[in-house]
C-alpha cells in the first residue's frame, strides 16, 4: 500500500482518482435472499459476454467496470460508493471477477469439464495479486446462471480442489429449485464439508447433475474477490458507503469490477451507483 | 422397459450427492422417463429419473435424481 496517510487519501480522492459509474437495468425472475449477478445485465458497464472455456478476466472486458491503471509501486483503492436502487433491501456488493466459464448444460448428467483452476491462472491478468491471501481464502466461488435450466428441481456436484491439492465434492441437494434463471448465483464456499473446513477452493475441476432439469439452458462457474458493498434499505433513495465503510480495500490493476445484487424481490430492480477508486 | 420403484418407495439419496453420510430418508414422489441426449435408438431402454422429496419435509418441492443415485431401503406407499 503506497497510500500511508489519511492526507494522502484524501488528496487522491480529490484529485487522482477514477469514477465509477453503474446503471444497470433490472433483472426478471429473481428471489429474495439470493444472489443475483448483473454481468449480463444491460447498461453501464457494458453486457458482459456468456463465456466458453475457463479463462481468467481483467478490465479491458466488456462488463467490467473500468479505472486508470497504475505504475508500480502506486496503486488503486476503493474510496466511496454511491447507490440507489428500485427495490427496497437490495444489498449490493462490487466483486473483481477473477475467472470464469460457462455453457454447462441443464440436461446433462455426466461430469461436465469446468477447469476453472485459479493455481493455474496466477501467471494471468495479475492474478496473483487480485486473489488476496495467498491460501485462496479471500476467492469466492459461484455457479452462475446465463440462461434459464429446466423446470425439474435438479442438484449438482461440483468436483473441487482444495488450497492443500486435496479434492473434495460440493453437494447442493436441497438448495437449488425448479427453473434456474438467468443471474441466479448460488456459492460454493459454504458447501465445503465439515471435514474439510479449513480449506479453500482453488479449482472447479467439474460439475454433475442429478437428473436432467429439461432444458439444457447455460450455467458457469465464477472465481470473484470481494471488494465492497452496500445495503439499500428504502426504494430509490441513495446511500452511501464512505471509505471507512468500505475499509480502502485495494483494487489491483487488471481487477475486472462487477456488481452482483443480494435481491429482496422478484426482480434486482434499476441499481445506479457511483462512486471513486483513488490513486496512488 | 426397465422396473422403476414404486411411488411412495422409501430411499436414501446416495453419494457423492448427499455427501459421505446418506442417513436423510426420501420418498418417491414420481418417475420422470426422459432423453438424456436425443439420441435414443428403438432398441434402446428408455432413461428414467425419479422425483423425490425429504421424508420429513413432504411440502418441500420434488428434486430429480437418476436411478444410481437412488437406494431404497423399503416401500411404504402410504403416503
Amino acid at each position: 500500500m503506497t497510500i500511508t496517510t489519511r492526507d494522502q487519501f484524501f488528496n487522491a480522492m480529490a484529485n487522482n482518482s477514477s469514477r465509477i459509474i453503474i446503471d444497470k437495468v433490472s433483472v426478471a425472475n429473481t428471489a429474495a435472499s439470493q444472489w443475483h449477478s448483473l454481468w449480463r445485465a444491460t447498461g453501464q458497464p457494458g453486457q458482459g459476454a456468456i463465456p466458453s472455456t475457463a479463462a481468467s478476466c481483467d478490465n479491458t472486458l466488456t462488463g467490467g467496470i473500468q479505472f486508470n491503471q497504475q505504475t508500480s509501486p502506486a496503486t488503486s483503492y476503493f474510496g466511496i460508493l454511491e447507490a440507489m436502487c428500485s427495490q427496497a433491501g437490495t444489498t449490493l456488493e462490487i466483486h473483481d471477477r477473477l475467472a470464469h466459464m460457462g455453457g454447462l448444460s441443464g440436461t446433462s448428467t455426466t461430469a461436465q469439464t469446468v477447469n476453472v483452476d485459479l493455481n493455474a491462472l496466477l501467471a494471468n491478468d495479475n492474478l496473483a495479486n487480485r486473489i488476496g491471501d495467498s491460501n485462496y481464502s479471500d476467492v469466492q466461488w459461484w455457479i452462475e446462471w446465463y440462461t434459464d435450466t429446466g423446470s425439474t428441481s435438479i442438484s449438482m456436484i461440483a468436483n473441487v480442489t482444495y488450497n492443500d491439492g486435496s479434492s473434495g465434492n460440493l453437494t447442493t441437494t436441497g438448495l437449488l429449485g425448479a427453473t434456474r434463471r438467468a443471474s441466479f448465483m448460488v456459492a460454493l464456499n459454504s458447501l465445503i464439508p465439515a471435514a474439510d473446513s479449513g480449506k479453500y477452493i482453488r479449482d472447479v475441476n467439474t460439475i454433475t447433475n442429478s437428473a436432467t432439469s429439461g432444458s439444457v439452458g447455460s450455467y458457469g462457474v465464477t472465481a470473484t474477490r470481494y471488494r465492497g458493498c452496500l445495503f439499500l434499505p428504502v426504494a430509490n433513495t441513495r446511500f452511501t458507503a464512505r471509505w471507512d465503510d468500505l475499509g480502502i480495500p485495494e483494487i489491483p490493476n487488471e481487477s475486472c469490477l462487477f456488481p452482483l445484487v443480494a435481491a429482496n424481490n422478484t426482480s434486482t430492480g434499476i441499481v445506479r451507483a457511483t462512486g471513486k477508486i483513488a490513486h496512488g | 422397459m426397465p422396473d422403476t420403484l414404486p411411488i411412495g418407495s422409501r430411499v436414501l439419496i446416495q453419494p457423492p450427492f448427499t455427501g459421505e453420510d446418506p442417513t436423510l430418508p426420501y420418498v418417491i414422489y414420481d418417475v420422470q422417463w426422459i432423453t438424456l441426449d436425443g439420441l435414443i435408438t428403438e432398441t434402446e431402454q428408455p432413461h428414467f429419473q425419479y422425483l423425490v422429496k425429504p421424508e420429513a419435509n413432504p411440502d418441500k418441492e420434488p428434486s430429480a435424481f437418476l436411478p444410481e443415485y437412488v437406494l431404497e431401503i423399503s416401500s411404504d406407499p402410504g403416503i
